[in-house]
């Protein structure tokens, strides 16, 4: 087992009640190493982080994190261990002020009050303009500030492994640059990441390493330049008969 | 049985309850609304029963027909904020309902008598003959017999579906035609009426009435008998009132601690047997019968189609200029869809790309902020939802919403809910009409298993169907209403290859059928396969539309899937 | 109605508001981090009652080591009511009203088992030391300093929970599971484990509440229901989760209660309040206060 290996998943699979969403998921992330999901809508790219951060309990597979085995761990204590999931949907807190959110946001840690400061430090230099709204409700920034306050909230807990989900979506051309440059210099500090995301192109240029994900499998995987050279990103967003093996 | 006169007592009384429980399992049970207000009918009857019969010397017979209208009409009466509030409001104001009707019933002095209530309540009495005990136990029974045969008609009919329906996805119910005020409303006076003439019996047998009769736990009784009974099970309340009347009064030092009793139970039951004895029973069977159960299941599969199945003349759907804003929010801007009669056509986009709010808003779950839909020449928007289901625009959702409580075939029979005309009444009493109706129905309903393929499981429990043949039997269930236009909401999603194969097929048969079919779909190639037409949206706007293989090659189309600069 | 009356049944509404208000904001307690109405509280503030009753008055200890005592006491069946009545149903999806059922079961365990014990007969307990219930006259305003300790110590206790709410690690982690249990559990906040405290606090709340109410109402098993309601009632009209519009519901409703004494009899004032209540609901669903959003309980 090489120690280097942040996140590993094994034959994951889970569902919404008796719907099965993904199956038989495999990944692997190293440190320092950014790697990609990528998939039509609806095949299964949330419901995989969903799963893997435990919010959704998995209906089979292994999660190991720095060659600790997590699978048992509940979603909360999984944030201690050290897996940070920014979820879909810029879901912050949003009656609560900025500085409330980025507490909260280490509550995990149960950190002493100087460590608190520190670390909103850390924020405040990542993004200066949370400093400015520090004080106002998280629900009256724009989407690229509440997109950065989701960030901040998860690097300020330093954690092992970092997924994010969509970061993107829903944010100016410029605003989407403005998060890659930031993920960029997270990479660059050793952070393990792992992307989830619909613009395929800027993100396979950042990426080290993807998976293409379609209807709940992994259909293909490889580094960004095997990817494009074969389309199969192309043929997975927009289909043309890709071969799937099924199982069942 | 009937010896001893307190046995005589007991089991008169335990009738009455019965009857008032098993109109409440109507409610509570099949339409799962939590009431507390149930005793408070029954008071408001016996009352009405003592105040006519002994103020005004009314004979029984009538104050009893006045008792059971009072009680059908104050039930709906609570029914009002039912209709509008969650069930916490709901079970707070039938709370504060019973403790006022009996602090009202204990005020208004001159008519009801105030805390001495009302003395010597008459017996009922034919051609100058008093009933005796035995004679009232009988006419109890008479009573209970006749309202368990209405009761039996009603929950195997579209109306007892429709209940359940009501109960587990209003949203399902309004797709299938069902009016979902109005069955509500039949509901709470239904069970109105079997409180007001359980009122009414109960008056008569205890001969004095008065407000201490009703306190609030007899109330919680009914909820109490109908939860742990067994909830929409017909022999629920029976076993309800058995176990925790009939058998506390026999063992009399129980009486004492019945309350806690209850109150210990309902929690028990409501975690460990949510559907009550009745339902633990049924599951017994099942598990222990299950081989059994199985061969008969087997025998009883039902025949292949033996005719074709009548083709539906579908009609063109327009969506025009049609706009959605959530609170200021545009889910939707200036959308126009024009589906010609008989085509499948294609909704695609990105996640929140509006899809499913134009399905929404075609099938009238929501109201447009501006433009038109049209079905044929006819304009539906504004409709309400169960108007345009019986317009002919069927639907299926994207978490197929079934009847879980019914079996596969009921459940696609349920389909038919706006196409059977008998009226309530011919089917609560069984008429020769409305069972020959009912027949050809049904005998529909099992051509469409076969067409989805579900033959074989038609008599098995909905819940026990795995997802993939949940959303066949969903199809099917739409079908049976014969849709002019049928709205599919994400038919491939969590199917496996092989029954998103066998989706292809029924999509393609129903087409043959007549039917027009608009889908929302991300799965390419099931639309590739199978649309004539589509339709892109993207941040709620028309982004591309033509043949499939016209908008898949469209450089707008590949950019907002990939994100790709074009 | 003479002016003095008047300021009589004023003080009077204000004192059964500021009872009604802890009601509510007990209430709110457990509907936090859960969203949902806990329908035994009534039963909780009425065992805070009875147990201020039978450590004040029975077991004679003094008011600041049996209040405190109660309190504990009755948190502790607060969390017994989590671990069996809420709990095994965190994992039936969509079944919230469920909850409605098992808390309900619980409530009448809880009235029943004390009926049991200490029958229904209302209990004298004293007022809080250093107040009486000696009346004092102001001009046209008539008191007494029991009153005013109950008005007192309500606002005090409401103005300490929302402190804790906005100014503590713990509270803003409540607030923050009540917006978004995902979103909070992403953060290391564990839903389930706020919720038990959540229980127990709002048993600790209720038990307050019991024993404050006790002087003025007598301690009784038969409270339970009634005060239920009216805390209900007053959140209906100030905005479920809102503890300063529980507030001002409650005090709104108890002076309509109190004021309406004179003209209507028990029966027709209870018509009155459920009338006034659905009309509040029907056309104001969020509360007299109350924003749109978090209608659905």
């Amino acid at each position: 087992m090489n120690a280097d290996i942040m996140l590993d998943v094994e034959g994951l699979a889970a569902g919404y009640g008796r719907v099965p969403v993904i199956q038989d998921i495999s990944l692997k992330l190293r440190r320092g190493e950014a790697i990609a999901i990528l998939g039509a809508n609806g095949a299964g790219k949330s419901t995989m982080l969903r799963a893997i951060s435990a919010l959704l309990s998995r209906a089979a597979g292994t999660v190991r994190l720095a060659g600790d085995d997590v699978t048992g761990l509940s979603a909360e204590r999984l944030v201690a261990a050290g897996l940070s999931h920014v979820a879909e949907g810029r879901r912050l807190f949003r009656k609560l002020s900025v500085e409330q959110n980025l507490e909260l946001g280490l509550y995990a840690l149960n950190p002493p009050a100087e460590m608190i400061a520190e670390r909103r430090e850390e924020a405040y230099e990542l993004f200066p303009m949370l400093r400015q709204k520090a004080q106002q409700p998280a629900g009256s920034l724009s989407g690229g500030q509440q997109q950065m306050l989701c960030i901040a909230q998860a690097l300020t807990r330093h954690p092992k492994v970092i997924m994010l989900d969509e970061p993107s979506l829903g944010l100016a051309p410029i605003l989407v640059e403005e998060v890659f440059r930031t993920l960029e210099k997270v990479r660059r500090a050793g952070q393990a990441i792992l992307l989830v995301e619909q613009v395929v192109e800027r993100t396979l240029a950042f990426v080290d390493f993807a998976y293409v994900l379609q209807n709940g499998r992994i259909v293909s995987k490889g580094t960004p330049a095997e990817l494009a050279s074969a389309d199969v990103v192309r043929r997975a967003y927009l289909g043309e008969a890709v071969a799937v093996v099924d199982h069942a | 049985m009937v010896t001893g006169s307190f046995y005589l007592f007991l089991f008169t009384f335990a009738g009455v309850y019965l009857l008032a429980a098993m109109g409440f399992n109507v409610l509570a049970g099949y339409m799962g609304i939590i009431s507390l207000a149930h005793g408070a009918v029954v008071a408001i009857g016996a009352f009405t029963t003592a105040i006519l019969t002994v103020t005004y010397g009314w004979s029984f017979w009538p104050a009893a027909v006045m008792s059971t209208l009072v009680g059908g009409a104050v039930s709906g009466l609570v029914a009002l904020p039912a209709l509008r509030l969650s069930s916490w409001y709901f079970v707070l104001i039938t709370i504060a309902f019973t403790t006022a009707v009996t602090a009202v019933i204990t005020d208004m002095k001159w008519l009801t008598g105030g805390f001495t209530g009302i003395l010597g309540v008459p017996p009922p009495s034919i051609a100058g003959h008093k009933f005796s005990g035995r004679e009232m136990f009988w006419l109890v029974m008479v009573i209970n017999i006749a309202v368990w045969w209405v009761i039996s008609n009603i929950v195997h009919s579209r109306i007892g579906w429709s209940l359940l329906a009501i109960r587990d996805s209003s949203i399902s119910a309004l797709s299938n035609g069902v009016s979902v005020s109005h069955t509500r409303l039949f509901a709470f006076v239904f069970a109105g009426a079997t409180a007001g003439l359980a009122g009414a019996l109960f008056a008569v047998l205890k001969i004095v009435v008065t407000p201490e009769d009703f306190p609030f736990h007899f109330s919680i009784f009914f909820l109490f008998v109908v939860v742990l009974g067994g909830p929409a099970y017909l022999w629920g309340p029976l076993l309800g009132v058995f176990a925790f009347y009939v058998l506390p009064e026999m063992l009399g030092s129980l009486r004492e601690y019945r309350m806690l009793i209850y109150g210990v139970g309902l929690l028990a039951f409501s975690i460990v047997l949510p559907e009550g004895i009745a339902g633990g029973l049924v599951a017994l069977r099942r598990r222990y019968g299950a081989s059994s159960a199985k061969k008969q299941s087997a025998q009883r599969t039902v025949s292949q189609i033996t005719h074709a199945i009548r083709p539906i003349e579908g009609v063109a759907l327009k969506v025009e200029d049609v706009s959605k804003t959530f609170g200021g929010v545009n889910a939707l801007s200036n959308v126009t869809i024009s589906v010609p009669a008989g085509h499948i056509h294609a909704v695609v986009g990105p996640n929140g790309s509006g899809k499913t709010t134009l399905l929404n808003i075609i099938s009238g779950l929501y109201e447009p902020s501006g433009g038109d839909v049209r079905l044929g020449d006819k304009r539906i928007t504004g409709l309400r939802p169960h108007m345009i289901a019986r317009a002919g625009v069927g639907r299926t959702f994207q978490t197929p919403k079934i009847i879980g409580h019914l079996s596969v075939l009921e459940n696609i029979r349920f389909g038919a809910y706006h196409r059977e005309k008998s009226s309530g009444l011919s089917i609560a009493l069984s008429l020769p009409s409305a069972r020959r109706e009912a027949e050809e129905l049904t005998r529909e309903a099992t051509e469409l298993l076969a067409l989805v393929g579900l033959s074989d499981r038609a008599y098995d429990r909905a819940d026990e169907l795995p997802h993939g043949q949940l959303r066949l039997l969903e199809i099917g269930r739409a079908l049976v209403g014969r849709p002019r236009v049928l709205l599919l909401d994400e038919p491939a999603a969590g199917l496996s290859l092989h029954e998103l194969e066998r989706l292809e097929e029924l999509m393609i048969e129903i087409r043959r059928l007549g039917v027009t079919l608009i889908m929302v779909e991300h799965h390419v190639e099931l639309v590739m396969g199978v649309a004539q037409s589509a339709t892109v949206l993207d941040g709620g706007k028309v982004l591309a539309a033509g043949t499939p293989e016209q908008v898949f090659a469209d450089k707008a189309v590949v950019s907002a899937y990939t994100g790709a600069p074009q | 109605m003479s002016g003095e009356d008047f300021f009589a049944l004023l003080v009077s509404g204000l004192t059964t508001g500021a009872i009604y208000a802890m009601v509510g904001v007990s209430l709110n307690i457990a509907y936090k981090p859960t969203n949902v109405f806990n329908m035994a509280q009534g039963g909780l503030i009425m065992l805070g009652m009875m147990f201020t009753w039978v450590l004040l008055s029975v077991l004679g200890l003094p008011w600041i080591l049996g209040v405190p005592l109660a309190m504990a006491i009755v948190a502790a069946v607060g969390l017994v009511e989590e671990r069996i009545a809420v709990a095994p149903l965190h994992n039936v999806a969509g079944h919230s009203h469920a909850w409605v059922i098992t808390t309900l079961a619980f409530s009448i365990i809880l009235v029943n088992a004390a009926d049991q014990i200490w029958g229904a007969d209302p209990r004298y307990v004293a007022p809080m030391p250093g107040t009486s219930l000696t009346h004092h006259r102001f001009g046209i305003v008539g008191f007494n300093t029991a009153q005013i300790a109950i008005i007192v110590i309500a606002f005090a206790s409401i103005w300490l929970v929302e402190y804790f709410y906005h100014h503590t690690r713990l509270g803003r982690a409540v607030l923050a599971v009540s917006e978004d249990s995902d979103g909070a559990r992403l953060c290391g906040i564990n839903p389930l484990r706020l919720t038990m405290g959540s229980f127990a606090a709002g048993g600790a709340f209720a038990a307050l509440t019991g024993a404050i109410a006790s002087p003025i109402l007598f301690a009784s098993t038969e409270f339970g229901l009634d005060l239920l309601i009216k805390g209900f009632i007053a959140l209906a009209i100030g905005g479920l989760g809102s503890n300063w519009g529980a507030l001002a519901g409650a005090i709104l409703i108890a002076c309509i209660e109190t004021l309406s004494s004179v003209y209507l009899s028990p029966g027709m004032r209870q018509i009155a309040l459920l009338a006034v209540f659905l009309a509040v609901l029907l056309m104001r669903p969020n509360g007299m206060f109350g924003r749109p959003g978090g209608r659905e309980v």
